[in-house]
């Protein structure tokens, strides 16, 4: 019983487990929950419904459809969100729980902290960089200024750590 | 001139005059690019200036109905900035109404591809640009979908891209508490 559950939580759908926003119902078949929906009614054209491709990512959910969005590769749904305004990211951080991730390192880039170089994320460049310098991105506003003359590199990953030591300058 | 031609590679041929590269996408197809447009893309730069890509160059990744619009950004712009090369006027810097016209044109020709897109086929073209590395396409379709976003709730963005909500209500009041202050400005 016990090695059922830990495999089904290693599945597909058994990692989301909230499903307030489905209208569907779940079955348990076997170790798996399969989402047994209504028939859709018509989708607009653009919607993004597509059967699983086995090249993409394994973010399966309703209907077996997957999200494209979600299905990109971290560093690029990075990209993506660098070019994302503020308040926007602010909704996205909330959307779920991949996209949020990404959020908060778009985020991270436009506030120009060192990228630590463990990361695979920090591979090329963050947002708004072209070089390939291994310092902070370029930074393009005035509210960033507090930064200034701080030793970026030695700004935490620690995210909540890193953003602390910013309020206590205020 | 043939042993130029010799150092590049048989996969640059000249065709009228212009010197042409051979792709393949993942589904067999072979498709044709002008070496300026293919320029763009450094991934196809590094390719083609390291030689040996007798029978063309395979593109396992990008499906044909991507590669199609690749090259029909590359070549676009390709064209453009040996427009803007070749004109004397720019030179003197004394045009500068045209060349600000030039890329106005250029750009909204940029948001006219995008926008004739499947949320589908837009992702195809992100990841293709991220793999071949042409960074104004690449630009172009980020900025697209970060258009798609705007103004939108998170429950909007949901639906708009099939997210699934995978935060308890606990967890989004924690996340909104924890970093919404981050993001105020």
């Amino acid at each position: 019983m016990a090695i059922g559950q830990a495999e089904a939580k290693k599945g597909f759908l058994a990692t989301s487990l909230s499903f307030s926003n489905c209208r569907s119902s779940t079955r348990i078949l076997g170790r798996k929950r399969v989402a047994v929906s209504p028939a859709r009614g018509s989708r607009s054209p653009h919607s993004p419904v597509r059967t699983l491709r086995k090249q993409r990512s394994t973010r399966l959910h309703i209907d077996d459809t997957i999200s494209l969005l979600e299905s990109l590769p971290q560093d690029v749904l990075i990209k993506v969100l660098c070019k994302v305004s503020h308040s926007d990211l602010r909704q996205l951080l909330v959307v779920s729980k991949p996209v949020s991730e990404a959020t908060i390192v778009a985020r991270e880039l436009h506030f120009a902290f060192a990228t630590p170089s463990a990361k695979a994320v920090f591979r090329d460049h963050g947002c708004g960089e072209e070089e390939d310098s291994p310092g902070a991105p370029k930074q393009h506003r005035v509210a960033e200024s507090r930064l200034r003359g701080k030793n970026l590199a030695s700004i935490a990953v620690n995210l909540s750590a890193a953003f602390e030591s910013l309020l206590s300058e205020v | 001139m043939a042993a130029e031609k010799g150092e590049k590679g048989a996969a640059a041929k000249e065709v009228a005059g212009e010197r042409m590269v051979t792709l393949e996408s993942s589904d067999g197809e072979e498709f044709h690019m002008s070496e300026a447009a293919a320029q763009l893309s450094t991934l196809l730069r590094h390719v083609i200036e390291g030689g040996g890509i007798d029978n063309g160059i395979p593109l396992p990744k990008v499906a044909a109905r991507t590669l199609e619009k690749v090259i029909m950004y590359c070549e676009k712009h390709a064209k453009a900035a040996a427009k803007s090369d070749s004109d004397p006027s720019a030179a003197a810097g004394s045009s500068s109404d045209n060349t600000a016209a030039a890329s106005e044109d250029l750009e909204k020709w940029d948001r006219k591809l995008v926008n004739g897109l499947s949320q589908d086929a837009l992702f195809d073209l992100i990841v293709a640009a991220d793999y071949l590395v042409i960074d104004g396409l690449l630009d172009a379709t980020c900025r697209k979908v970060a258009d798609m976003m705007k103004g939108k709730t998170p429950d909007e963005i949901r639906k708009i891209f099939n997210i699934l909500n995978d935060f308890t209500k606990e967890e989004e009041e924690e996340m909104r508490r924890e970093y919404a202050w981050a993001f105020d400005d």
